[in-house]
């Protein structure tokens, strides 16, 4: 009986293996790992990728590219352009250049066996691709790893699906062609709809409740804020904001006037890239259908501010 | 010859010759028994100084104590005068009723038992027609001291141990458990070595079935001699396809009649300095003896540690072999860098590597535990830092995978129990070959397939799974909520405690 049961299984394996069903094997050494990959779209669809190195400084990143008429061959074409194979398991940003189709691109991470959901996803006003190429590393302070504007293919892709517009952080080329954080895209359905910057971005930044470490000038001082949160609630968008001072000694008003100008511009063009007319449905589930797709704009914004005092402020 | 078992022969028959020596009780035959015995010794003596009435007293030498045989028999036999007047039937009845000194005497008239006697370390006293005679326990009591358990360390409990001697083991377990309750049931094992093995349980505590099973297991053992614990603990096994430990055995007394008072039944052998307790289940093993003399909440975290630390040492090497191979998303992206730039000059694959390095493991320490301690530190020096690092210096092999296999080690031998240390050495290479072949699918295969054959796996009619099925704590319980046996042993009185 035991050697049936050694037999089946054994038959079960071979049978595995010879059909495909289980995973290729492949030594790491022989894999190129991609911290970041650009796409690029127009005529033809361009990928770059930027190869991750150790921190010890004994390797430099390393661009290539590949370029297909779509995002999938082109990332064929990428991850055979060198004898050690592109492995894309590990990206951790993923930049989309002008004319590169948002949707396409997040179908194509959703359906890429090693492109991951947890990937940060950014938005660069212009060619991304150069733009890697010339920053030739992103730091994480720019773009993922401690980036707190930081939003996932994952995230997007939700928000999308529940058919509001989604915040991307969006970047663009700085002194010598190097990427430098500009506000939010705003994807929306078919793309993305618009940027927000200035203020629009520091009220969307403050809407997704970020904004912690932010040193703001206000009249008779500065203040550096230390927790700030937003949410809506029966017509009206209430939001806290607590900082401590940090030069001078500017007065509580000035600071919840700052804070409701702030979320004024970001609320301003009427996308609700924060899911707040859910928020306002989520205690009274019965009036979502009066609720769904409320005019952000519309909304009373009522900002409360408070100092605080001590080491943890 | 096959590579397990031998090929297939003409099985010759076994019979067992009962009794094993026939014949008349006489001198000669005694002598004929053993014939070139150098320590067959026997001597003849005039009872009461009457040179018509003579005694042939009969011994092994080296198995008797001989100042005994001789102020205790001899001397009393020699100069009672009393004893020589009366006859041959006289002298004879006085002997029985205690003229010698001896705390037993008894009568034999049979050959088998008369060559027993004198093997068991008894001395022979008979007339010289023969048909009976009379044995005393005179037997020597050299045996090794009661020292403390070395193999399972007590720091916070009694310092004793099993010893070789098996009336010394069941007087230690009474001293530990004075209920009268206790039982010990003798029965002897191997033609050759005539082995006494001791079953010993408390009476309306364990179950009467495992102690019939076991009775009727050890009845059924036809071997030569009974020489190790290996010997009687595969016989007695209810599977022999698997590498688990399916009996528990212990060097200390203390745990051994835990055990017992658990609702175990115990083995204890003659010649092993170890008790056996059955049925043996995989909590069992899991659990140290210095589980119940820490603090309850120190030993709950080392009991986690432990389960922790089977987990690591099961599937460390498989899941790093997995990763590296086939999940390499998995790997945070700064080690995966410096994996990757520790393997570019090595040459072996990942899972040549990982198996290689697990080999060599078993290899220092099968060289470590077989040379004498001193060299045997020296060989794990010399083997796990100096051959390590050179290792890894010359590329052989990368330091990632030293570091996974040197952990899946060490956390290998947190275990409590080395039998079932050895079973998981043995699946990690299995469940480290499966991740090579399929990755983590292969993994999870593997574990499915481990869970599976633990289910499938019974001692003594008790699932081996049974304590983590049956709702018993796996952490440990502050003793006064400890209330009741656990319920796998089927013990006929399951409170332990009001």
């Amino acid at each position: 009986m035991k050697g049936w049961k050694l037999a089946l299984l054994l038959g079960l394996a071979l049978l595995a293996g010879g059909a495909g069903a289980l995973p290729e094997r492949q030594e790491m050494e022989g894999l190129k790992l991609v911290s970041a990959l650009a796409v690029d779209g127009g005529e033809k669809v361009s990928v770059t990728a930027l190869t991750a190195v150790r921190s010890t400084g004994e390797e430099e990143p390393e661009t290539f590219s590949g370029t297909g008429d779509s995002l999938a061959e082109a990332c064929r074409n990428l991850r055979e352009s060198s004898s050690r194979r592109a492995y894309l398991g590990q990206t951790e940003q993923l930049l989309l250049g002008a004319g590169s189709g948002l949707e396409a691109t997040l179908d194509f991470v959703l359906v890429d066996r090693d492109l991951r959901m947890d990937t940060s996803l950014y938005i660069v006003k212009g060619a991304a691709g150069e733009s890697l190429a010339a920053s030739a590393q992103l730091s994480a302070e720019e773009t993922g790893g401690t980036d707190p504007r930081r939003r996932t293919v994952g995230e997007t892709l939700a928000r999308l699906a529940e058919g509001g517009h989604a915040l991307i952080p969006a970047l663009a080329p700085g002194e010598e062609g190097a990427l430098a954080p500009a506000g939010w895209a705003v994807a929306g359905p078919g793309g993305v709809v618009g940027y927000l910057e200035g203020d629009a971005a520091l009220g969307a930044f403050l809407l997704t409740g970020g904004g912690r470490g932010e040193v703001v000038t206000l009249p008779g001082g500065a203040a550096e804020l230390t927790a700030v949160r937003t949410w809506a609630y029966n017509g009206k968008l209430l939001c806290t904001i607590e900082a401590r001072r940090a030069q001078g000694e500017p007065d509580i008003s000035a600071l919840e006037s700052w804070g409701e100008r702030m979320l004024r511009s970001a609320l301003e063009p009427g996308w609700d890239c924060w899911g707040l007319d859910r928020e306002l449905a989520s205690l009274r589930p019965w009036v979502w259908e009066r609720i769904k797709g409320t005019d952000v704009r519309e909304l009373e914004v009522m900002v409360t501010g408070r100092w605080v005092e001590g080491y943890g402020a | 010859m096959g590579f397990f078992r031998k090929k297939a022969v003409i099985d010759p028959p076994h019979p067992r010759q009962e009794p094993r020596l026939a014949g008349p009780l006489t001198m000669e035959e005694l002598g004929r028994v053993f014939e070139n015995c150098v320590d067959y010794d026997h001597r003849s003596v005039a009872v009461g100084g009457n040179e018509t009435l003579r005694m042939e007293l009969v011994f092994l030498a080296g198995m008797v104590r001989m100042e005994r045989v001789s102020d205790y028999v001899l001397r009393p036999l020699a100069q009672d005068t009393a004893l020589g007047s009366l006859g041959e039937d006289g002298a004879w009845e006085r002997m029985v009723s205690g003229a010698l000194y001896s705390l037993s005497v008894s009568e034999v008239t049979t050959l088998d038992k008369a060559v027993g006697g004198l093997i068991d370390g008894n001395c022979l006293l008979l007339f010289p027609g023969g048909g009976r005679a009379l044995s005393f326990n005179v037997g020597t009591e050299e045996k090794r001291g009661i020292g403390t358990p070395e193999d399972e360390v007590a720091v916070k409990g009694p310092k004793d141990s099993f010893v070789e001697n098996l009336r010394t083991n069941t007087s230690l377990v009474r001293r530990h458990l004075k209920a009268p309750e206790l039982r010990v049931k003798e029965q002897v094992v191997g033609r050759q070595s005539l082995t006494p093995v001791d079953i010993l349980w408390l009476e309306g505590i364990a179950d009467p079935n495992t102690v019939a099973e076991l009775e009727k297991r050890l009845r059924d053992i036809d071997i030569d001699a009974l020489l190790a614990t290996g010997n009687l603990e595969e016989y007695i096994a209810d599977d022999l396809d698997t590498p688990f430990p399916l009996t528990q055995s212990t060097q200390r007394p203390d745990r051994f009649c835990y055990g017992l008072c658990q609702g175990r039944v115990g083995v204890l052998m003659e010649g092993i300095p170890l008790g056996c307790l059955v049925p043996g289940v995989l909590g069992d093993f899991l659990r140290a003896p210095e589980d119940r003399s820490e603090n309850w909440m120190v030993a709950t975290v080392l009991t986690l540690l432990r389960w922790a630390c089977l987990l690591g040492t099961l599937f460390l090497p498989g899941f790093y072999v997995a990763m590296v191979n086939f999940h390499p998303e998995m790997i945070p992206a700064r080690l995966a860098l410096s994996i990757m730039a520790a393997r570019r000059d090595v040459p072996f694959s990942a899972l040549f590597e990982t198996l290689l390095l697990l080999l060599a493991f078993e290899v220092l320490q099968e060289a470590g535990l077989r040379l004498p301690q001193s060299i045997g530190q020296t060989v794990s020096i010399l083997g796990g830092l100096v051959v390590g690092s050179a290792a890894v210096e010359a590329k052989l092999i990368s330091p990632a995978v030293l570091v996974v296999v040197a952990v899946a080690g060490i956390a290998g031998y947190t275990m409590p129990s080395q039998d079932l240390a050895g079973a998981l050495r043995l699946w990690r290479f299995f469940l480290a070959l499966l991740a090579g072949w399929a990755g983590l699918f292969g993994l999870a295969a593997g574990a499915a397939l481990l869970v599976g054959h633990l289910a499938g796996l019974e001692s003594f009619g008790t699932a081996y799974l049974a304590s983590l099925a049956d709702g018993e704590p796996i952490l440990r319980q502050p003793l006064p909520a400890d209330k009741f046996r656990p319920a796998h042993l089927n013990s006929e009185n399951r409170r332990k405690q009001r």
